[in-house]
Protein backbone atom coordinates (compact mmCIF):
# COMPACT_ATOMS: atom_id res chain seq x y z
CA UNK A 1 0.00 0.00 0.00
CA UNK A 2 2.85 2.49 1.10
CA UNK A 3 4.66 1.71 -1.80
CA UNK A 4 1.61 1.51 -4.51
CA UNK A 5 1.36 5.25 -2.85
CA UNK A 6 4.74 6.96 -3.77
CA UNK A 7 4.91 5.06 -6.87
CA UNK A 8 1.71 6.66 -7.99
CA UNK A 9 2.79 9.88 -6.88
CA UNK A 10 6.05 9.47 -8.22
CA UNK A 11 4.76 8.27 -11.87
CA UNK A 12 2.22 11.04 -12.50
CA UNK A 13 4.41 13.59 -11.65
CA UNK A 14 7.13 12.44 -14.15
CA UNK A 15 4.28 11.55 -16.55
CA UNK A 16 3.15 15.57 -16.06
CA UNK A 17 6.89 16.37 -16.40
CA UNK A 18 7.67 14.65 -19.44
CA UNK A 19 4.54 16.38 -20.92
CA UNK A 20 5.37 19.51 -20.75
CA UNK A 21 8.97 19.10 -21.48
CA UNK A 22 7.74 17.74 -25.00
CA UNK A 23 6.16 20.73 -25.36
CA UNK A 24 9.03 22.74 -24.98
CA UNK A 25 11.11 22.54 -28.50
CA UNK A 26 8.40 24.27 -29.65
CA UNK A 27 7.83 26.57 -27.72
CA UNK A 28 8.99 30.31 -28.53
CA UNK A 29 12.37 31.19 -26.84
CA UNK A 30 11.33 34.36 -25.52
CA UNK A 31 8.40 36.15 -24.18
CA UNK A 32 8.43 40.18 -23.61
CA UNK A 33 5.73 41.68 -21.75
CA UNK A 34 5.09 45.57 -20.43
CA UNK A 35 4.46 45.46 -16.56
CA UNK A 36 3.91 48.28 -14.27
CA UNK A 37 3.97 48.17 -10.75
CA UNK A 38 5.40 44.30 -11.35
CA UNK A 39 2.20 43.39 -13.09
CA UNK A 40 1.62 42.58 -16.11
CA UNK A 41 0.17 45.16 -18.56
CA UNK A 42 -1.33 44.90 -22.09
CA UNK A 43 1.78 45.12 -24.35
CA UNK A 44 2.27 47.77 -27.19
CA UNK A 45 1.83 45.96 -30.41
CA UNK A 46 4.11 48.46 -31.86
CA UNK A 47 6.97 46.89 -30.07
CA UNK A 48 7.30 43.73 -32.17
CA UNK A 49 7.77 46.38 -34.81
CA UNK A 50 11.29 46.93 -32.96
CA UNK A 51 11.96 43.72 -31.82
CA UNK A 52 11.74 42.75 -35.90
CA UNK A 53 14.45 45.35 -36.29
CA UNK A 54 17.41 43.65 -34.02
CA UNK A 55 19.55 41.15 -36.21
CA UNK A 56 19.24 37.47 -35.33
CA UNK A 57 15.23 37.60 -34.02
CA UNK A 58 12.72 36.01 -35.96
CA UNK A 59 9.07 34.75 -35.54
CA UNK A 60 7.68 37.46 -33.57
CA UNK A 61 4.40 36.72 -32.61
CA UNK A 62 2.03 39.00 -30.75
CA UNK A 63 -0.40 36.58 -28.33
CA UNK A 64 -3.86 37.40 -27.45
CA UNK A 65 -5.31 35.64 -23.90
CA UNK A 66 -6.91 35.70 -20.68
CA UNK A 67 -9.54 34.66 -18.07
CA UNK A 68 -13.03 34.59 -19.04
CA UNK A 69 -14.75 34.30 -15.62
CA UNK A 70 -18.41 32.79 -16.45
CA UNK A 71 -19.53 34.27 -13.06
CA UNK A 72 -22.97 32.77 -12.05
CA UNK A 73 -20.72 29.64 -11.29
CA UNK A 74 -18.03 30.99 -10.63
CA UNK A 75 -15.88 28.84 -12.81
CA UNK A 76 -13.36 30.31 -15.51
CA UNK A 77 -12.25 29.64 -19.12
CA UNK A 78 -8.78 30.46 -20.95
CA UNK A 79 -9.67 32.19 -24.11
CA UNK A 80 -6.40 32.42 -26.48
CA UNK A 81 -6.90 34.11 -29.96
CA UNK A 82 -4.93 32.90 -33.18
CA UNK A 83 -4.42 34.39 -36.04
CA UNK A 84 -6.06 31.82 -38.42
CA UNK A 85 -4.90 33.79 -41.96
CA UNK A 86 -1.24 33.15 -40.56
CA UNK A 87 -0.04 30.19 -43.43
CA UNK A 88 1.79 28.84 -40.26
CA UNK A 89 -0.66 28.61 -38.00
CA UNK A 90 -3.68 27.71 -40.69
CA UNK A 91 -0.89 24.41 -41.47
CA UNK A 92 -0.92 23.54 -37.83
CA UNK A 93 -4.68 23.86 -37.53
CA UNK A 94 -4.94 21.30 -40.31
CA UNK A 95 -2.28 18.96 -38.58
CA UNK A 96 -4.39 19.21 -35.29
CA UNK A 97 -7.91 19.32 -35.97
CA UNK A 98 -8.12 16.67 -38.79
CA UNK A 99 -9.48 18.30 -42.17
CA UNK A 100 -11.09 21.17 -40.43
CA UNK A 101 -13.16 23.39 -43.19
CA UNK A 102 -11.27 27.08 -42.63
CA UNK A 103 -13.94 28.54 -44.46
CA UNK A 104 -16.35 27.97 -42.29
CA UNK A 105 -14.89 28.77 -39.18
CA UNK A 106 -14.31 32.29 -40.05
CA UNK A 107 -17.50 32.42 -41.85
CA UNK A 108 -19.13 33.93 -38.51
CA UNK A 109 -17.84 34.20 -34.83
CA UNK A 110 -16.98 29.95 -34.03
CA UNK A 111 -14.40 28.99 -31.96
CA UNK A 112 -12.33 25.68 -30.36
CA UNK A 113 -13.04 24.79 -27.22
CA UNK A 114 -10.99 21.89 -24.80
CA UNK A 115 -13.19 18.71 -23.70
CA UNK A 116 -14.00 20.60 -20.60
CA UNK A 117 -15.51 23.74 -21.58
CA UNK A 118 -17.68 21.70 -24.05
CA UNK A 119 -18.47 19.32 -21.11
CA UNK A 120 -19.68 22.47 -18.36
CA UNK A 121 -21.59 24.24 -21.64
CA UNK A 122 -23.28 21.17 -22.05
CA UNK A 123 -24.70 20.93 -18.41
CA UNK A 124 -25.02 24.67 -18.66
CA UNK A 125 -27.17 24.63 -21.68
CA UNK A 126 -25.04 26.41 -24.03
CA UNK A 127 -25.03 23.42 -26.43
CA UNK A 128 -23.91 25.06 -29.68
CA UNK A 129 -23.15 28.35 -28.58
CA UNK A 130 -21.85 30.63 -25.82
CA UNK A 131 -22.85 34.39 -25.35
CA UNK A 132 -19.86 36.44 -24.03
CA UNK A 133 -20.21 39.81 -21.91
CA UNK A 134 -17.03 41.98 -23.52
CA UNK A 135 -16.14 44.48 -20.68
CA UNK A 136 -18.03 47.15 -22.97
CA UNK A 137 -21.44 45.81 -21.85
CA UNK A 138 -22.28 44.18 -25.19
CA UNK A 139 -23.09 40.33 -25.36
CA UNK A 140 -21.24 38.54 -28.15
CA UNK A 141 -22.54 35.09 -29.60
CA UNK A 142 -19.68 32.38 -30.34
CA UNK A 143 -20.83 29.44 -31.62
CA UNK A 144 -18.77 26.26 -30.89
CA UNK A 145 -17.19 24.98 -33.79
CA UNK A 146 -15.27 22.04 -32.92
CA UNK A 147 -13.86 19.65 -29.60
CA UNK A 148 -10.25 19.85 -29.08
CA UNK A 149 -8.65 16.16 -28.94
CA UNK A 150 -8.79 14.58 -26.02
CA UNK A 151 -4.96 13.90 -26.26
CA UNK A 152 -4.60 17.93 -25.37
CA UNK A 153 -6.57 17.86 -22.25
CA UNK A 154 -3.28 18.64 -20.13
CA UNK A 155 -3.44 21.87 -21.90
CA UNK A 156 -6.69 22.37 -23.65
CA UNK A 157 -8.89 21.41 -21.21
CA UNK A 158 -10.27 24.64 -20.05
CA UNK A 159 -9.37 26.65 -23.47
CA UNK A 160 -11.03 28.35 -26.50
CA UNK A 161 -9.32 29.17 -29.07
CA UNK A 162 -10.42 32.06 -31.42
CA UNK A 163 -9.67 34.23 -34.31
CA UNK A 164 -7.25 36.69 -32.88
CA UNK A 165 -9.82 40.02 -33.47
CA UNK A 166 -12.96 38.08 -31.48
CA UNK A 167 -10.33 37.28 -28.49
CA UNK A 168 -9.08 40.89 -28.87
CA UNK A 169 -13.07 42.33 -28.55
CA UNK A 170 -13.98 39.74 -25.57
CA UNK A 171 -11.14 40.58 -23.64
CA UNK A 172 -11.25 43.87 -24.05
CA UNK A 173 -7.79 44.78 -25.83
CA UNK A 174 -7.68 48.00 -27.61
CA UNK A 175 -6.10 47.74 -31.49
CA UNK A 176 -2.39 48.71 -30.44
CA UNK A 177 -2.08 46.38 -27.59
CA UNK A 178 -1.66 42.58 -26.98
CA UNK A 179 -1.21 40.27 -24.36
CA UNK A 180 2.97 39.58 -24.67
CA UNK A 181 5.15 39.34 -27.89
CA UNK A 182 7.11 36.36 -28.34
CA UNK A 183 10.18 35.50 -30.44
CA UNK A 184 12.68 33.18 -31.71
CA UNK A 185 16.29 33.40 -31.71
CA UNK A 186 18.37 31.12 -33.61
CA UNK A 187 21.61 30.59 -32.41
CA UNK A 188 21.39 30.09 -28.61
CA UNK A 189 24.80 31.47 -27.56
CA UNK A 190 23.06 34.80 -28.58
CA UNK A 191 20.32 34.52 -26.08
CA UNK A 192 21.75 36.30 -23.31
CA UNK A 193 22.79 39.22 -26.04
CA UNK A 194 19.80 38.93 -27.14
CA UNK A 195 18.30 39.27 -23.73
CA UNK A 196 20.28 42.18 -22.86
CA UNK A 197 19.53 43.95 -26.22
CA UNK A 198 15.89 43.77 -25.78
CA UNK A 199 15.83 44.60 -21.93
CA UNK A 200 17.31 47.64 -22.75
CA UNK A 201 14.76 48.87 -25.41
CA UNK A 202 11.78 50.22 -22.42
CA UNK A 203 12.13 50.96 -18.99
CA UNK A 204 9.20 48.79 -18.75
CA UNK A 205 9.48 45.57 -20.05
CA UNK A 206 10.13 41.78 -19.10
CA UNK A 207 11.76 39.27 -21.08
CA UNK A 208 11.38 35.64 -19.74
CA UNK A 209 13.49 32.90 -22.24
CA UNK A 210 12.53 29.37 -22.50
CA UNK A 211 15.48 28.42 -20.18
CA UNK A 212 13.60 29.57 -17.33
CA UNK A 213 10.03 27.80 -18.10
CA UNK A 214 12.42 24.75 -18.50
CA UNK A 215 13.79 25.07 -14.77
CA UNK A 216 10.07 25.84 -13.77
CA UNK A 217 8.85 22.70 -15.14
CA UNK A 218 11.93 20.74 -14.03
CA UNK A 219 10.93 21.94 -10.09
CA UNK A 220 6.90 21.36 -11.15
CA UNK A 221 5.33 18.96 -8.85
CA UNK A 222 9.02 18.41 -7.18
CA UNK A 223 7.80 19.69 -3.95
CA UNK A 224 4.24 17.66 -3.99
CA UNK A 225 6.76 14.62 -4.52
CA UNK A 226 8.86 15.50 -2.41
CA UNK A 227 6.24 15.60 0.03
CA UNK A 228 4.67 11.99 -0.02
CA UNK A 229 8.88 11.20 -0.44
CA UNK A 230 8.82 12.27 3.24
CA UNK A 231 5.39 10.90 4.41
CA UNK A 232 6.50 7.30 2.90
CA UNK A 233 9.81 7.62 5.06
CA UNK A 234 8.18 8.27 8.18
CA UNK A 235 5.62 5.56 7.27
CA UNK A 236 8.64 3.42 6.52
CA UNK A 237 10.67 3.99 9.36
CA UNK A 238 7.77 2.85 11.61
CA UNK A 239 7.44 -0.16 10.06
CA UNK A 240 11.15 -1.36 10.29
CA UNK A 241 10.88 -0.13 13.87
CA UNK A 242 7.53 -2.34 14.30
CA UNK A 243 9.64 -5.13 12.45
CA UNK A 244 12.74 -4.50 14.54
CA UNK A 245 10.59 -4.75 17.67
CA UNK A 246 9.09 -8.17 16.60
CA UNK A 247 12.57 -9.62 16.04
CA UNK A 248 14.72 -8.53 18.89
CA UNK A 249 11.38 -9.02 21.52
CA UNK A 250 12.83 -11.64 24.08
CA UNK A 251 10.05 -14.36 24.11
CA UNK A 252 8.97 -13.84 20.82
CA UNK A 253 8.14 -17.01 18.08
CA UNK A 254 10.69 -16.24 15.84
CA UNK A 255 12.88 -16.00 18.45
CA UNK A 256 12.65 -19.45 19.19
CA UNK A 257 12.26 -20.55 15.92
CA UNK A 258 16.10 -19.14 14.97
CA UNK A 259 17.41 -21.03 18.74
CA UNK A 260 16.08 -24.28 17.08
CA UNK A 261 17.56 -23.78 13.80
CA UNK A 262 20.58 -22.81 15.58
CA UNK A 263 20.51 -25.94 17.57
CA UNK A 264 19.88 -28.04 15.20
CA UNK A 265 23.11 -27.05 13.46
CA UNK A 266 22.91 -24.25 11.25
CA UNK A 267 25.42 -21.96 11.13
CA UNK A 268 25.29 -18.20 11.68
CA UNK A 269 25.79 -17.72 8.01
CA UNK A 270 22.99 -20.35 7.15
CA UNK A 271 20.43 -18.43 9.52
CA UNK A 272 21.18 -14.83 7.54
CA UNK A 273 21.18 -16.38 4.21
CA UNK A 274 17.82 -17.74 4.78
CA UNK A 275 16.02 -14.80 6.38
CA UNK A 276 17.93 -12.68 3.66
CA UNK A 277 16.27 -15.01 0.68
CA UNK A 278 12.80 -14.74 3.19
CA UNK A 279 13.00 -10.85 3.35
CA UNK A 280 14.30 -10.47 -0.23
CA UNK A 281 10.79 -12.30 -1.83
CA UNK A 282 8.87 -10.62 0.20
CA UNK A 283 10.33 -6.80 -0.59
CA UNK A 284 10.91 -7.42 -4.56
CA UNK A 285 6.90 -8.85 -4.63
CA UNK A 286 5.73 -6.27 -2.68
CA UNK A 287 7.94 -3.91 -4.69
CA UNK A 288 6.72 -5.35 -8.45
CA UNK A 289 3.27 -5.82 -7.14
CA UNK A 290 3.33 -1.78 -5.47
CA UNK A 291 4.63 -0.56 -8.74
CA UNK A 292 2.32 -2.82 -10.78
CA UNK A 293 -0.68 -1.38 -8.92
CA UNK A 294 0.14 2.24 -9.35
CA UNK A 295 0.74 2.27 -13.57
CA UNK A 296 -2.57 0.97 -13.48
CA UNK A 297 -3.77 3.37 -11.33
CA UNK A 298 -1.98 5.99 -12.54
CA UNK A 299 -2.01 5.19 -16.64
CA UNK A 300 -4.55 3.27 -17.17
CA UNK A 301 -7.47 4.31 -14.85
CA UNK A 302 -6.10 8.13 -14.81
CA UNK A 303 -5.21 8.39 -11.61
CA UNK A 304 -8.74 9.18 -10.14
CA UNK A 305 -8.57 11.20 -6.57
CA UNK A 306 -4.26 11.78 -6.90
CA UNK A 307 -5.01 13.67 -10.02
CA UNK A 308 -6.89 16.22 -8.25
CA UNK A 309 -3.78 16.65 -5.58
CA UNK A 310 -1.74 17.52 -8.92
CA UNK A 311 -4.15 19.27 -10.82
CA UNK A 312 -6.59 20.67 -8.90
CA UNK A 313 -10.09 20.40 -8.67
CA UNK A 314 -12.09 23.33 -8.53
CA UNK A 315 -12.70 24.06 -11.82
CA UNK A 316 -13.20 22.24 -14.89
CA UNK A 317 -13.58 18.43 -15.07
CA UNK A 318 -10.31 17.53 -16.43
CA UNK A 319 -9.91 13.78 -17.99
CA UNK A 320 -6.54 13.63 -18.76
CA UNK A 321 -4.91 10.36 -20.38
CA UNK A 322 -0.97 10.04 -18.73
CA UNK A 323 1.26 9.36 -20.99
CA UNK A 324 3.38 6.12 -19.54
CA UNK A 325 6.82 7.47 -18.47
CA UNK A 326 8.81 4.24 -16.58
CA UNK A 327 11.70 6.82 -15.45
CA UNK A 328 14.20 3.94 -14.06
CA UNK A 329 16.09 6.44 -11.55
CA UNK A 330 12.84 7.15 -9.50
CA UNK A 331 11.88 3.11 -9.60
CA UNK A 332 15.72 2.32 -8.66
CA UNK A 333 15.13 5.40 -6.02
CA UNK A 334 12.39 3.43 -4.64
CA UNK A 335 13.16 -0.02 -4.56
CA UNK A 336 16.50 1.22 -2.44
CA UNK A 337 14.48 3.34 -0.10
CA UNK A 338 12.03 0.72 0.66
CA UNK A 339 14.24 -2.59 0.76
CA UNK A 340 17.38 -1.53 2.10
CA UNK A 341 15.52 -0.33 5.77
CA UNK A 342 13.14 -3.52 5.05
CA UNK A 343 15.91 -6.39 4.72
CA UNK A 344 18.47 -3.88 7.86
CA UNK A 345 15.33 -3.95 9.67
CA UNK A 346 14.87 -7.82 9.89
CA UNK A 347 18.59 -9.04 9.53
CA UNK A 348 19.92 -7.00 12.09
CA UNK A 349 17.78 -8.96 14.72
CA UNK A 350 18.17 -11.97 13.53
CA UNK A 351 22.20 -11.64 13.69
CA UNK A 352 21.79 -10.37 17.27
CA UNK A 353 19.63 -13.38 18.06
CA UNK A 354 22.06 -16.27 16.37
CA UNK A 355 25.09 -15.25 17.98
CA UNK A 356 23.57 -16.04 21.30
CA UNK A 357 23.50 -19.47 22.69
CA UNK A 358 20.66 -21.79 21.23
CA UNK A 359 19.27 -22.35 24.98
CA UNK A 360 19.14 -18.51 25.84
CA UNK A 361 17.49 -18.11 22.71
CA UNK A 362 14.81 -20.64 22.76
CA UNK A 363 13.74 -19.33 26.36
CA UNK B 1 2.76 -23.79 0.66
CA UNK B 2 3.91 -23.60 -3.04
CA UNK B 3 0.32 -23.76 -4.54
CA UNK B 4 -0.69 -20.03 -3.14
CA UNK B 5 3.36 -18.89 -4.11
CA UNK B 6 2.53 -20.38 -7.65
CA UNK B 7 -0.51 -18.21 -7.71
CA UNK B 8 1.10 -14.79 -6.82
CA UNK B 9 4.07 -15.38 -9.67
CA UNK B 10 1.40 -16.60 -11.99
CA UNK B 11 -0.75 -13.41 -11.26
CA UNK B 12 2.65 -11.42 -10.95
CA UNK B 13 3.96 -12.07 -14.38
CA UNK B 14 -0.28 -11.64 -15.83
CA UNK B 15 -0.12 -7.97 -14.42
CA UNK B 16 3.66 -7.22 -15.62
CA UNK B 17 2.08 -8.57 -19.40
CA UNK B 18 -0.79 -6.57 -19.27
CA UNK B 19 1.43 -3.36 -18.43
CA UNK B 20 3.90 -4.56 -21.19
CA UNK B 21 0.84 -4.58 -23.55
CA UNK B 22 -0.45 -0.98 -22.73
CA UNK B 23 2.94 0.67 -22.87
CA UNK B 24 3.20 -0.81 -26.46
CA UNK B 25 0.05 -0.32 -27.57
CA UNK B 26 -0.19 3.17 -26.54
CA UNK B 27 -0.17 5.66 -29.19
CA UNK B 28 3.05 8.26 -27.69
CA UNK B 29 3.82 9.15 -31.45
CA UNK B 30 0.07 10.80 -31.37
CA UNK B 31 0.07 11.81 -27.79
CA UNK B 32 3.14 14.02 -28.15
CA UNK B 33 2.86 15.25 -31.33
CA UNK B 34 -0.99 16.49 -30.60
CA UNK B 35 0.17 18.54 -27.33
CA UNK B 36 3.25 19.79 -29.77
CA UNK B 37 0.76 20.46 -32.41
CA UNK B 38 -1.57 23.14 -30.25
CA UNK B 39 1.23 24.08 -28.74
CA UNK B 40 2.76 25.73 -32.46
CA UNK B 41 -0.67 26.92 -33.06
CA UNK B 42 -1.31 29.08 -29.74
CA UNK B 43 2.64 29.35 -28.96
CA UNK B 44 2.19 28.13 -25.33
CA UNK B 45 1.49 25.44 -23.17
CA UNK B 46 -0.44 26.77 -20.66
CA UNK B 47 -1.07 23.23 -18.32
CA UNK B 48 -5.03 23.20 -17.51
CA UNK B 49 -4.75 23.51 -14.08
CA UNK B 50 -8.30 23.14 -12.74
CA UNK B 51 -8.22 25.63 -9.59
CA UNK B 52 -10.64 28.63 -8.72
CA UNK B 53 -10.52 31.56 -10.71
CA UNK B 54 -6.97 33.19 -9.04
CA UNK B 55 -8.03 37.08 -8.15
CA UNK B 56 -4.95 36.74 -5.85
CA UNK B 57 -3.13 38.34 -8.67
CA UNK B 58 -5.04 41.16 -7.98
CA UNK B 59 -4.24 42.97 -4.76
CA UNK B 60 -6.81 44.55 -3.39
CA UNK B 61 -4.76 46.86 -1.47
CA UNK B 62 -2.46 47.77 -3.63
CA UNK B 63 -3.67 46.82 -6.98
CA UNK B 64 -1.09 47.61 -9.34
CA UNK B 65 1.06 45.09 -7.48
CA UNK B 66 0.46 41.22 -8.04
CA UNK B 67 -0.33 38.75 -4.76
CA UNK B 68 2.82 37.38 -3.21
CA UNK B 69 1.98 33.72 -4.11
CA UNK B 70 1.79 33.98 -7.10
CA UNK B 71 3.96 31.37 -9.97
CA UNK B 72 5.05 34.40 -12.10
CA UNK B 73 7.59 34.91 -9.55
CA UNK B 74 9.56 31.54 -10.69
CA UNK B 75 9.68 33.40 -13.82
CA UNK B 76 11.69 36.48 -12.18
CA UNK B 77 15.21 36.60 -12.51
Amino acid sequence: MILFLLSSVLLLSSSLRFSLQQTLDVQPDFVVTRTQGGASTPTPLIWGDTLLEIHGISKVTPRIYGRYFFKPKEHSFLIIGVDFLEEQSNENLQKLMDKIALKAFLSTNHMLVGEGVKAYLNAHFYKDSYQFLTPQGVFEKVNIFKVLPSQTNLISNDMMIMPMDLARKILGYEEEHVSDITFNVANPDEWNMISDKVSALHYDIRVVNKNEVHKSYENLYNYKGGLFLVLFLIVLSTFALILYQRYSMVYSTERRQLGLLRALGWSINDVLKWKFMETFVLVFISYILGILIAYIYVFVLGAPLLKEVFLGGENLQNNVTFIPVLDFTVLTSIFLLYAIPFIAAVLIPVWSVSVTDPKEAML
Amino acid sequence: MIKPFLVVVFFLIFMLFAMGVHGVLFQYGKAVRSMQQITTLIHMAPLSLSISYDESKYNLTYPEMPGLSRMDFIYEK
